[in-house]
């Protein structure tokens, strides 16, 4: 899980796993690795979640984290449209220092309409551009499912 | 187990230092060896040597075996939410696995790094509020730049804080320049209109009342604001200052003004309308006109208009009353006298005639002239000269005529007391005014505006009229037409002592009963209203004529004509 600040890596984590979710912003220091057992393709598998600390101004991602891993989820905050900025940075990192590993971009924070920043252009662009994206709600859940489903699916192909 | 040296001194050094260590020791192709330290505490355990380490350990996933050279994986969260920092550190005949326990400094780290993103998060808040807040002042900006609606702060000393970009506009001014600078340099108001404002800015908020005050603007032309104060939520010592430019609204209104008004005539019925557009009409000309109308109807402003508007406007323009001038005298007032032509000519004298040289002269009452001065007019009129009594040599005269009378000159003419060709000569065109019960819808118009001249000459506030008042005014039969309702306007107003003109406060011949409707020439209730207003003037002839908006000879004629002797009251 990679993406900046605040953004709802820990908890679309939480969310997916454990079917909980917080308002209580907790921010990540490090690491916190998480389990699920997943079906792909009509095939047990285990997803090893690597739910590691956001970016800021002040520190930038490990690529040690990203080591030996098989996937990516990157997460932006719809409501602030800059956080897509940090991911896309996140993302050239990965591709220059990791190699050009399956991503899926989440679009979190579905459920803030009215702060909602992200314009239909954007999502557009970024299809264009071959971005697999998904809105998501940790709070409601909404896409959560999807987005680790779609990752865990570009993995296996 | 001995450590490889080098490598074995360093991780004894991390060791050494680290609270709860722990290790793991795996082939090169990821077999767990051994382990030992505190495997237990961070949930490694049960661990089975001769297995793949990555199979037994979540975290060793993807990690193992070492490709590279030492690496770190700092700030993992393990079992019973320790943190710990794990090295890989390849060796000769396998790799260690590290685990330094760096629980307290995360934790002091989350602390640090929470508040860090809190305020991060409340920065960006307040980022967007500031958006939002910019976004709907320029809005709110954009709405009062459309309404051309002016607003300013003002500081306590004066100077000027903030002057919106309407402002700015209107004032042809630069922010820079007028930002800072004393109110009195960036508003160009007169002496007096500056003085209003001042006072407005000191005065406490329940004392401040909207002012209508005049801006110079760059260009020179002045423009008329409403202005508000208000005290600025912010600072209570400094004033928020909306200009509401009203020009547009004040030009629009007297030009609907205009419409009703016509030089110092009021009215909007239909006779008027017709009247303001012979006089416009005969204005562009310079033909003699005759302005025939009852007493009261306005005769001479009708004259006055005809020469205001006309090209001799910058000439002067006289009035003789007729009626007024004494027999013996009217041709020497008229037409001058030479020194010694008679016994009271002491000097050369010149006549009216020769005074409106260049402008125009009204024959008011032309009706009431001697038949042998008519002869002498109507030669002024024909050869555009006149003699002076004494003299016998005409002099040219550059005037335009124009004649007024109350009477019907036909039947004067029938009756042998105006000559026809003079009536001929003075009837080029003719304005005819309709008296004021003929065009009642004016009344209302009318009371407003003398109300206004008669308040503002007195320094009175204008007050409410009240309906009934108006019903009254309007029902009333007028027989000394609008002069009349001025005089009852004006003694109204003088005798009005609240906020609202009543029915009490008119003169009494209006409320009494009969006096109202109909028309307006009937001898018996011409001689109740002479009698009235003698009575309400206490037999003073000037104020029962004032009261009553006709002449002092108009008086007399009709007290005559009334079978009213001079001994009456």
């Amino acid at each position: 899980m990679l993406g900046a600040f605040s953004v709802g890596k820990t908890s679309l984590v939480s969310r997916f796993v454990h079917s909980l979710f917080s308002e209580k912003y907790h921010t990540t220091i490090g690491v916190k690795v998480d389990k699920k057992q997943v079906v792909v393709n009509g095939e047990d598998a285990a997803l090893m979640i690597w739910d590691i600390y956001g970016e800021d101004d002040i520190q930038e991602v490990r690529m040690n984290y990203v080591r030996g891993a098989a996937g990516y989820l990157l997460v932006a905050d719809g409501t602030r449209s800059d956080t897509l900025d940090v991911a896309r940075q996140i993302r050239n990192r990965v591709v220059r220092d990791i190699g050009d590993i399956p991503f899926v971009l989440l679009i979190n924070k579905s459920d803030l309409t009215e702060e909602w920043e992200f314009s239909d252009e954007t999502l557009e662009a970024l299809k264009a551009e071959g971005w697999l994206t998904v809105l998501t709600s940790a709070k409601t859940g909404e896409g959560v499912e999807k987005g680790f489903s779609l990752l865990a699916d570009a993995i296996i192909e | 187990m001995e450590l490889p040296e080098p490598i074995g001194e360093h991780l004894k050094s991390l060791f050494v230092r680290s609270q709860f260590p722990a290790y793991l020791f795996v082939s090169h192709d990821g077999v767990l060896l051994e382990w030992g330290g505190g495997c237990d505490r961070y949930g490694l355990t049960p661990l089975e040597s001769g297995v793949l380490a990555s199979d037994q350990i979540d975290f060793l996933e993807g990690m193992l075996p070492l490709e590279e050279g030492w690496f770190q994986l700092p700030r993992l969260l393990v079992h019973d939410f320790r943190v710990v920092d794990v090295h890989f550190v390849p060796g000769e005949e396998g790799d260690w696995v590290v685990l330094l326990d760096t629980t307290e400094a995360a934790n002091r780290e989350t602390v640090a790094q929470q508040q860090a993103n809190d305020l991060a998060l409340l920065k960006l808040d307040h980022l967007k509020m500031l958006a939002q807040l910019r976004a709907h002042n320029e809005n709110m900006r954009a709405v009062l730049n459309q309404l051309r609606l002016t607003t300013a702060v003002i500081a306590e000393d004066g100077g000027v804080l903030f002057l919106s970009r309407s402002g700015l506009d209107l004032l042809h001014a630069d922010k820079a320049n007028v930002e800072g600078s004393n109110w009195r340099e960036v508003f160009r108001f007169s002496d007096a209109d500056a003085e209003q404002f001042a006072q407005l800015l000191e005065v406490p908020r329940a004392s401040r009342e909207r002012l209508r005050l005049e801006l110079k603007m760059a260009t020179g032309r002045m423009r008329s604001f409403d202005i508000d104060i208000q005290s600025d939520p912010r600072d209570p010592a400094q004033r928020i200052a909306y200009f509401y430019d009203i020009s547009d609204l004040l030009d629009l209104r007297n030009k609907l003004h205009e419409k009703a008004r016509f030089q110092d005539m009021v009215g909007k019925s239909h006779p008027m309308r017709q009247v303001f557009q012979i006089i416009e009409e005969v204005a562009r000309v310079d033909a003699t006109v005759l302005v025939e109308g009852e007493t009261g109807t306005g005769k001479e402003l009708v004259a006055r208009a005809i020469h205001y508007s006309s090209p001799r406007q910058a000439g002067p323009f006289i009035v003789v009353n007729c009626a007024g001038l004494a027999d013996s005298l009217i041709n020497s007032q008229l037409f001058g006298h030479k020194k010694g032509s008679f016994t009271d000519a002491v000097t050369d004298q010149k006549g009216v005639f020769e005074a409106a040289h260049g402008g125009t002269i009204l024959l008011d009452e032309i009706g009431d002239i001697p038949m042998n001065t008519q002869t002498r007019i109507l030669r002024a009129l024909e050869q555009r000269e006149i003699v002076r009594v004494g003299e016998t040599q005409p002099r040219k005269v550059d005037i335009r005529i124009l004649a007024a009378t109350n009477k019907n000159l036909e039947t004067e003419v029938k009756q042998g007391n105006f000559r026809l060709d003079l009536l001929y000569r003075i009837r080029i065109a003719r304005v005819t005014l309709p008296p004021l019960r003929e065009r009642r819808e004016d009344v209302p118009l009318l009371v407003e505006a003398f109300a206004h001249d008669i308040c503002v000459e007195y320094g009175l506030e204008i007050p409410h009229v009240e309906r009934d008042v108006l019903s009254a005014l309007i029902a009333y039969r007028w027989p000394g037409n609008v002069r009349e309702l001025r005089n009852a306007v004006e003694f109204a107003l003088i005798r009005c002592k609240e906020a609202k003109l009543r029915l009490v406060d008119l003169p009494p011949e209006l409320t009494a009963a009969g006096n109202v409707g109909g028309s307006a020439s009937s001898t018996d209730s011409d001689k109740e209203r002479i009698l009235s207003a003698l009575k309400a003037s206490k037999g003073r002839r000037a104020a029962a004529a004032k009261l009553l908006g006709i002449s002092r000879a108009t008086l007399y004629r009709r007290m005559k004509a009334c079978c009213l002797g001079d001994d009456v009251l």
